[in-house]
């Protein structure tokens, strides 16, 4: 026993270590120039004019991000709260309804809210257009419905993250501060319960709606991310883009590692999906409809509108027939990227809560790399391995980039099927004489396959509609569906921009209806 | 549990093992081009190709905000080690600023023998394709044709104010209009002319594609862009869907409308010189051009040396290529220092 308990060790002590180097080495040395501009990479010469700093759409950025962040987390916090304390009729289709935002590409939903509520669109067709100069005069510079779009799109996040509190709250006595404690007592106690929880989920989105490019493109909003974004690809300027990046990314870091102080001061989550069931808490009509209709004006008919676009089936399967290269090197990016962030998230995951020390790194890092944008992880690769040349030929470098895109999400999502995981299971069956691999089989296979199967499914999602990173990674003949949609955004048919974007849809709610079927059990936010 | 991180750790380190083999260039016959004409009008033409040869159209596109520019700096960037084959430029001055920067090959095409000389460089570093022009564009259903403005500086009129877009200056074709304009007109008058329409609170948008939007989608208070300045490609593929525009050829009885040509070029020191020469063969071929014709609306064939290009009854602006190119870094200079908001 002895002896297999030391090669045992060994072996433990060799993979966990060599397990961190890795992560670090390939996930974050990449990013490394998004630290260091100067230190070995020498500019070569472009056209790129001196401009002054882009304070203004910095401006612009900071208070559409705020607001995007604020909008998400209070109707995030809502609809967990329906969703999770409550048990409405049909609760998985609309828990799997309002999940959908976050899979769908953010260009994609863009496009599906401007075919519904922009100008021309199936609003303006049913009650005309005279409500048009009102929301012109209060949407400046697009900034409100950039905005509003970006919230859209992070509700489910601000979800899953507060969900995570809101599933607490049973097991913190909510039920009982409920019934005593007047309206206002029991706001500051919902308030210490979850603003932990309420403050992460801010800073993330925050920090994420900060650096999205595709939304504001998409609706012409002059962001920050779009001044780096043109910096980058309309003058190749890599040294001054890392340069103007840097203040997203003092946010970002700073987001997430207040982040990552809130959720360790937080008790670890009790309330378990697969065994936790609570008893109706009585949310009130009002606002479950409130939650209905919120689902059904923002998901349900804007998807519809753009599927109208499309025109016919002939049209879309001729742009689809098109499309096919792109989409078949989708396929192969989004499989090889998930497939390898999710080895990662395993790997990772697979070093155990009681091993503190490689455990916290790799915490700090996952934290970090949750909130930085891709649009800075795209510039770091393009300025880093884009300089190396040849690497740049193919996909590698592309799948690289969103396996370190997709990987935090991944972790985040094992992490939980791990928190729930008892290590005296694994104690018993190593003193029982059980081998490595039959532990494997019969205990981490079986308790992590749905957690490692969902936190697969986002990541494909990610790079699925993927456009920050791909646009500044993408060699000559390998685009992407994502990319050959922003191709033809401004100047497509609105048929063919339809019916890419729906081939995008198919592309994502396929696998998530799979996934769905397959994991026997209701969608639950928690 | 621990243990198991040797298996994640193994299958990572052999997947990079993999990922860095597969780099290995692809042996096959292949192109790489950079093009900024518009995709749709483009990609057919390059699957004709790859269909007919056999040989595999690496392409790269541009989006409409970083229209040429972005292809551009790209190409200056990687002049010590050259990905690209061929640039298919939307337009000339660009294509002349390489030219000055050393970075295109010498090749004369046989086909381009039918292209007039005034459209096609004497070393053989660059031909023309096809035709397009800087036209005005204006909202049928709010703008009589009458009424309609004439002359790109009427733009500058009170009479549009706040109901005019145009394009960034700083690239696409709208930087080689305003470059045209300061070879033709000379600074002072140029830059008179952008003032005014500064002053005439004109609507700056990302791209060409998107003026012409703008106007076909007006609202007379919500959105009131009922004119502006774009490319005949960009009218006719919205009247092609329909759209409420019409086009104006600009300053017919004064200095004439500029065409834009579309360019095709070699890179020098590119890595397929042979493949290269075999697509732009193709696409000045007549069999080339009747296809990128048929599959595009706005852009003409070359078909003499008149003024008018390809364009019937159209007076074309005289520009000096060589006076265009130098006019180019100062006339952007200036837009993004006093012309952009």
């Amino acid at each position: 026993m002895g002896t297999l308990l030391s090669k045992d060790s060994l072996i433990r002590h060799a993979g966990r270590w060599g397990l961190v180097a890795l992560v670090v080495l390939v996930l974050f040395g990449p990013l490394f120039p998004l630290f260091h501009t100067d230190a070995f990479f020498v500019d070569r010469p472009t056209t790129v004019p001196e401009t002054e700093f882009a304070w203004r759409a910095l401006g612009v950025s900071l208070v559409v991000a705020a607001m995007a962040a604020g909008l998400a987390v209070v109707v995030g916090t809502c609809l967990a709260a329906v969703l999770t304390l409550d048990r409405p009729y049909g609760g998985s289709l609309w828990s799997m309804l309002s999940l959908v935002p976050f899979v769908i590409p953010p260009t994609v939903w863009a496009l599906g809210q401007v075919s519904f509520w922009g100008p021309g669109g199936t609003v303006e067709r049913f009650l005309g257009d005279s409500i048009r100069p009102w929301l012109n005069f209060l949407n400046p510079g697009h900034a409100i419905s950039t905005g509003l779009v970006l919230a859209q799109i992070h509700v489910p996040l601000a979800m899953l993250i507060v969900g995570r509190g809101i599933a607490r709250l049973p097991h913190m006595g909510w039920e009982a501060a409920r019934f005593q404690l007047r309206r206002a007592a029991l706001a500051r106690w919902l308030a210490r319960a979850l603003g932990n929880d309420l403050v992460a989920a801010f800073l993330i989105i925050n920090s994420l709606s900060l650096g999205n490019f595709a939304v504001p493109h998409v609706l012409q909003c002059r962001t920050y991310a779009v001044e780096i974004y043109f910096r980058l690809v309309n003058y190749l300027d890599q040294s001054g883009a890392i340069q103007a990046a840097r203040p997203l990314l003092v946010i970002a870091l700073a987001s997430s590692a207040m982040a990552l102080f809130l959720e360790q001061r937080q008790p670890s989550p009790v309330a378990d999906s697969r065994t936790g069931r609570h008893r109706s808490l009585g949310i009130p009509l009002w606002a479950r409809l409130a939650g209905v209709v919120y689902l059904v004006f923002t998901v349900i008919l804007p998807l519809l509108s753009l599927v109208g676009l499309c025109g016919s089936w002939s049209v879309f399967l001729t742009v689809a027939r098109e499309a096919a290269p792109e989409t078949e090197n989708t396929l192969i990016i989004a499989v090889a990227s998930a497939t390898l962030a999710s080895l990662f998230g395993v790997a990772a995951i697979s070093e155990s809560p009681w091993e503190r020390r490689p455990r916290t790194v790799l915490n700090l890092f996952m934290a970090a790399d949750f909130a930085i944008p891709g649009l800075l992880i795209g510039v770091a690769f393009a300025r880093g391995v884009g300089t190396v040349g040849s690497i740049a030929v193919g996909n590698v470098v592309l799948i690289w980039a969103l396996a370190v895109r997709g990987w935090p999400f991944v972790s985040k999502m094992v992490d939980r099927g791990q928190a729930s995981f008892s290590p005296s299971w694994r104690d018993a069956a190593r003193v029982s004489g059980v081998g490595m691999l039959r532990r494997f089989r019969w205990l981490v296979v079986p308790w992590f396959t749905e957690d490692v199967a969902a936190g697969t499914l986002v990541s494909y999602t990610l790079a699925c509609g993927e456009v920050e990173i791909s646009q500044l990674l993408c060699a000559p003949g390998g685009g992407t569906l994502a990319l050959r949609l922003f191709t033809f955004l401004h100047f497509g048919p609105a048929s063919v921009v339809a019916s890419l974007a729906v081939l995008q849809l198919i592309l994502v709610l396929v696998p998530f209806g799979v996934y769905l079927l397959l994991s026997h059990r209701p969608v639950r936010i928690k | 549990m621990n243990s198991v991180a040797a298996y994640p750790s193994a299958i990572l380190w052999a997947g990079l093992l993999w990922g860095v083999c597969g780099c290995a260039r692809s042996v096959s016959p292949e192109v790489v081009v950079y093009v900024a004409v518009d995709r749709r009008d483009a990609e057919p033409l390059l699957h004709d190709f790859e269909r007919d040869t056999g040989i595999r159209v690496r392409a790269l596109y541009d989006t409409e905000a970083a229209k040429t520019t972005g292809l551009v700096s790209r190409l200056v960037a990687e002049q010590t080690r050259p990905q690209c084959d061929v640039f298919w430029n939307n337009e000339l001055a660009q294509t002349l600023m390489l030219c000055q920067e050393n970075l295109l090959a010498d090749y004369s095409s046989s086909e381009a023998d039918r292209i007039p000389a005034t459209y096609r460089d004497k070393q053989g570093r660059w031909t023309s394709l096809a035709l397009r022009a800087r036209v005005l564009v204006y909202n049928t259903r709010y703008v009589k044709a009458e009424d309609a403005p004439q002359s790109i500086l009427d733009l500058a009129d009170p009479r549009w104010r706040g109901k005019c877009a145009i394009a960034n200056p700083q690239f696409g074709t709208t930087r080689s209009h305003v470059a045209a304009l300061y070879a033709a007109l000379g600074p002072d008058k140029t830059q008179e002319w952008l003032q005014n329409l500064k002053r005439n609170d004109v609507r700056i948008v990302d791209g060409n594609a998107m003026v012409k939007n703008l106007v076909a989608r007006a609202h007379p208070e919500a959105s009131p862009i009922w004119v502006g300045l774009t490319d005949t490609d960009d009218v006719e593929s919205g009247k092609r869907d329909g759209e409420p525009v019409e086009l104006v050829f600009p300053d017919q009885k004064t200095w004439g409308t500029l065409l834009i040509p579309s360019t095709v070029s070699c890179i020098r020191g590119g890595p397929h010189p042979e493949t290269a020469h075999q697509l732009v063969d193709y696409l000045l071929s007549p069999r080339g051009q009747t296809a990128f014709l048929s599959s595009t609306r706005g852009f003409v064939a070359l078909l003499g040396e008149d003024e008018s290009g390809g364009f019937p009854g159209v007076r074309g602006m005289k520009v000096d290529t060589e006076e265009l190119l130098q006019q180019l870094h100062p006339s952007t200079e200036w837009v993004r220092k006093h012309f952009l908001p």
